[in-house]
């Protein structure tokens, strides 16, 4: 409750951050005129930029066309990637999975980086907005590959947990290196562009994406919350749990299978954003211990937080229009948590 | 109305990997009955154990589960009938002890279903009967392993499925948890009517202890299923575990120990004697050794089964008479050590303590007369050594009279032995007894 109230705060102070910072009071005032609150959308404060003057609709045109989108999204990948994370952690009984753990970053870095690479694609030439379009569709379709095969693997009777974890990294490492194959073809400049999608970021965000996204993330992630129960008969291990009437291999395939879905779409629109899948968890796990009845829910709402904050700092920091990678920023704030959560772990089981 | 079987398999076979592991496997566990599966490492306890619960299928026979063909169950009705504690589960999330008990009911609310009175109602009664009202919130890694295990057996006893089936429940615990953990099974199946339960043991003593039944399990087949006074005997032991064993009864209950296998003593070759020694209670801890290493034939008796010089008798290979633990000497381990002693050179008397359990041992050298060389170590004095009512003291003076020899140390003693053996009748050196 608590932690729902603390993104949503954190969201809405998050709309006056971005590279044209609206003001506040402007801010309440357009969101009221959209719903019907107000009848003149008439901005209180006048806005400035590099001496020109802004007019409220401009400013309404960035705050719904732009900033709005871009905080909507990040709260919704995040809470994708941090529900998927704590689901994988709960499968795989292993508190370093994340929702990539089964190599489908790679499927999604390979299918962006075909149409980067390409100006054309199955013989059409791309204008730069078809390209917006196809990067998302073959990140998806990339990772939703890897996701299958993994599932697929899941089928054969050799499949343990241990043998899921190490088909997503055979893949990883495959599409990982058939796209440094398919770079390598090209002028390095046109790996440039690709490189940034890879450390993700929202600033092309669209209605089109929150909508889809918030889509799956009801329907997908709905889903997944309501498994907790579940998830924690599995936490004693694979006999105990098919001992208390748990089919293990059904419920694993269908948990895989939700948590690739939402994480190939968080993929898709953002890029490979590390870290919050792995670490939301592990907060949740602090603030309100390891029952996933409250864990996976807690660790969404922790997820999406940390991406708006994340957003808020990479657009904010460098100043001057520049935006930073989101992806930078989860990195260089979850890598020092990783470690901390190595020591932690460390100093408790010597306590133990 | 006749109570439907807890569990009955008939004909089973598994194969794994492409290997037959069971065969032929018929299993009747009945309303009420402690049966125990035991058979060495890689006999198929576990699997058997897995298929009667449906969690490993069999290439040939069937199962049923209180009537019903384990097959047919779904997996959430065959949790309701039988609760199956694996050998090994390492929880990979801190939950509570509370939580832990509560994951119990999962057959019964189901993966999405709502917990209602009833489930709390059987949380809370099986967290009191282990006693874990104190552990409640405390996390499941943090416990001991002890309380650990009486936390597996709460959940299991929420779980209310009549049938209980576990694995090796007490392969690595103390002894007092193992005891602990066999008194909770004993309990289970008793208190409410229908209850059965099911375990897979290595320990013969234990089964032998709490099990009505034991179904011998030996490279994937049944070797026999009978009571363990009637099933339990060295010969089944041998074909089933493959080790040479000794197996006693007592009032009703089953005693295995390891036997020693029984080597030639090592020739007399450096001048060795045939050596007797009267010990017990560790009188013999250096005079054993010493003797065996001294080139030797020695033999020991007779001792009580447990006593530390048994032990290190058998260890040495030294031929010992063994009675029963804590009884008074029987006559068929007396004759055997009189007929130790007849064949020896020389008796060696360590400064052991003297009982009515072990008198008999000095009254039967006195009654045999000359022949041998007899030989009284001193130690603590008598005094302190004699719980017989002074017959002890009686009896060592008349040894003496017959000229028993006493020898101040092990040094001595070893000194007194490279001599030749004195002619029949005559004191040899050495000093007068002084009991």
């Amino acid at each position: 409750m608590l932690l729902a109230l603390a993104l949503l705060g954190v969201s809405v102070l998050s709309l006056a951050v971005g590279t044209v910072e609206i003001p506040p009071a402007n801010i309440a005032l357009l969101v009221a005129h959209r719903l019907g609150l107000v009848a003149a959308a008439r901005c209180p404060v006048p806005l400035v930029v590099d001496g020109n003057h802004v007019s409220c609709a401009i400013q309404a045109e960035i705050l719904f066309l732009n900033v709005l989108p871009v905080v909507l999204l990040s709260v919704l990948v995040g809470a994708a990637l941090a529900l998927s994370g704590a689901t994988m952690q709960g499968l795989f009984r292993n508190p370093l999975a994340d929702p990539y753990l089964l190599g489908i970053s790679s499927g999604a870095a390979l299918g962006a980086a075909l149409v980067f690479v390409n100006a054309s694609f199955l013989g059409v030439t791309l204008l730069a907005s078809q390209q917006d379009v196809l990067v998302p569709v073959l990140a998806f379709v990339g990772a939703m590959g890897t996701g299958l095969v993994v599932l697929v693997a899941s089928r054969s009777r050799w499949a343990t947990a241990e043998t899921l974890i190490l088909t997503g990294v055979a893949l990883a490492a495959i599409f990982g290196d058939l796209m440094v194959l398919v770079i390598s073809f090209r002028p390095l400049a046109v790996a440039l562009p690709l490189t940034f999608w890879l450390l993700g970021g929202f600033e092309a965000a669209t209605w089109d994406q929150v909508g889809i996204l918030a889509a799956v993330l009801v329907v997908g992630g709905g889903a997944l919350v309501l498994h907790g129960r579940v998830l924690n008969v599995m936490q004693m291990g694979e006999e105990t749990a098919a001992g208390l009437g748990v089919s293990v291999v059904a419920m694993r395939r269908r948990l895989i299978l939700l948590s690739v879905v939402l994480t190939a779409t968080a993929v898709a629109f953002s890029g490979v954003i590390g870290f919050v899948g792995l670490v939301s968890p592990h907060i949740v796990r602090r603030l309100h211990g390891p029952n996933y009845q409250s864990l996976l829910l807690g660790s969404a709402l922790v997820g999406a937080l940390l991406l708006v904050i994340a957003n808020d700092v990479a657009t904010s920091v460098l100043g001057g229009g520049g935006i930073l990678p989101v992806g930078v920023v989860t990195g260089v704030m979850g890598g020092p948590f990783i470690l901390w959560l190595l020591y932690r772990r460390r100093r408790l089981r010597s306590a133990g | 109305m006749i109570a439907e079987a807890p569990m009955e398999a008939r004909g089973v076979a598994v194969d794994l990997g492409g290997r037959r592991v069971l065969a032929g496997v018929d299993l009747d566990l009945h309303v009420g009955e402690l049966l125990a599966i035991v058979g060495p490492n890689g006999s198929g306890k576990t699997t058997l154990l897995r298929t009667l619960l449906g969690l490993q299928p069999p290439a040939e026979g069937e199962v049923r589960l209180l009537g019903r063909p384990v097959r047919e169950l779904r997996p959430a009705a065959r949790a309701r009938r039988a609760a199956w504690m694996p050998q090994e589960e390492r929880p990979s999330e801190n939950l509570t002890v509370e939580e832990y008990v509560g994951l119990a009911r999962f057959p019964h609310i189901g993966a999405f279903g709502l917990e209602d009175a009833s489930d709390r109602l059987a949380v809370d009664a099986a967290v009191a009967a282990c006693d874990l009202e104190a552990f409640r919130n405390r996390g499941v890694l943090d416990l001991s392993g002890g309380e650990r295990q009486r936390v597996l057996f709460a959940r299991a006893l929420a779980q209310a499925s009549p049938v209980l089936v576990l694995d090796e429940p007490t392969s690595h615990l103390d002894m007092a948890r193992q005891f602990e953990t066999m008194a909770y099974l004993d309990r289970f199946r008793r208190e409410r009517p229908g209850r059965a339960v099911l375990v897979s043991m290595h320990d013969l003593n234990l089964a032998c202890r709490f099990a009505d039944h034991l179904l011998w399990l030996s490279r994937g087949r049944v070797a026999a299923v009978d009571t363990p006074q009637a099933s339990v005997t060295a010969e089944r032991i041998y074909q089933v575990f493959g080790v040479e064993t000794l197996v006693q009864r007592h009032d009703g209950q089953v005693v295995v120990f390891p036997a020693r296998p029984a080597t030639e003593p090592p020739p007399s070759s450096r001048g060795g004697r045939r050596v007797h020694v009267i010990c017990g209670g560790g009188s013999g801890e250096q005079l054993l050794p010493a003797l065996v290493g001294a080139g030797h034939s020695v033999s020991a008796g007779a001792l009580h089964l447990l006593d530390s010089d048994e032990a290190l008798a058998q260890e040495l290979h030294v031929s010992v008479a063994v009675e029963a633990p804590f009884s008074p000497l029987s006559e068929p381990t007396r004759a055997e050590n009189r007929r130790l002693m007849a064949n020896a050179d020389v008796v060696v008397v360590a400064p052991l303590a003297l009982g009515p359990a072990n008198i008999a041992n000095l009254e039967d050298l006195l009654a045999l007369g000359a022949g041998r060389q007899i030989v009284l170590m001193e130690g603590t004095p008598l005094a302190g050594r004699d719980f017989t009512g002074g017959q002890a003291g009686r009896v060592l003076r008349e040894l003496a009279a017959r000229g028993a020899v006493a020898v101040a140390g092990l040094a001595a003693l070893l000194q007194l032995l490279r001599e030749p053996a004195p002619p029949e009748g005559e004191p040899a050196s050495g000093r007068s007894p002084v009991p």
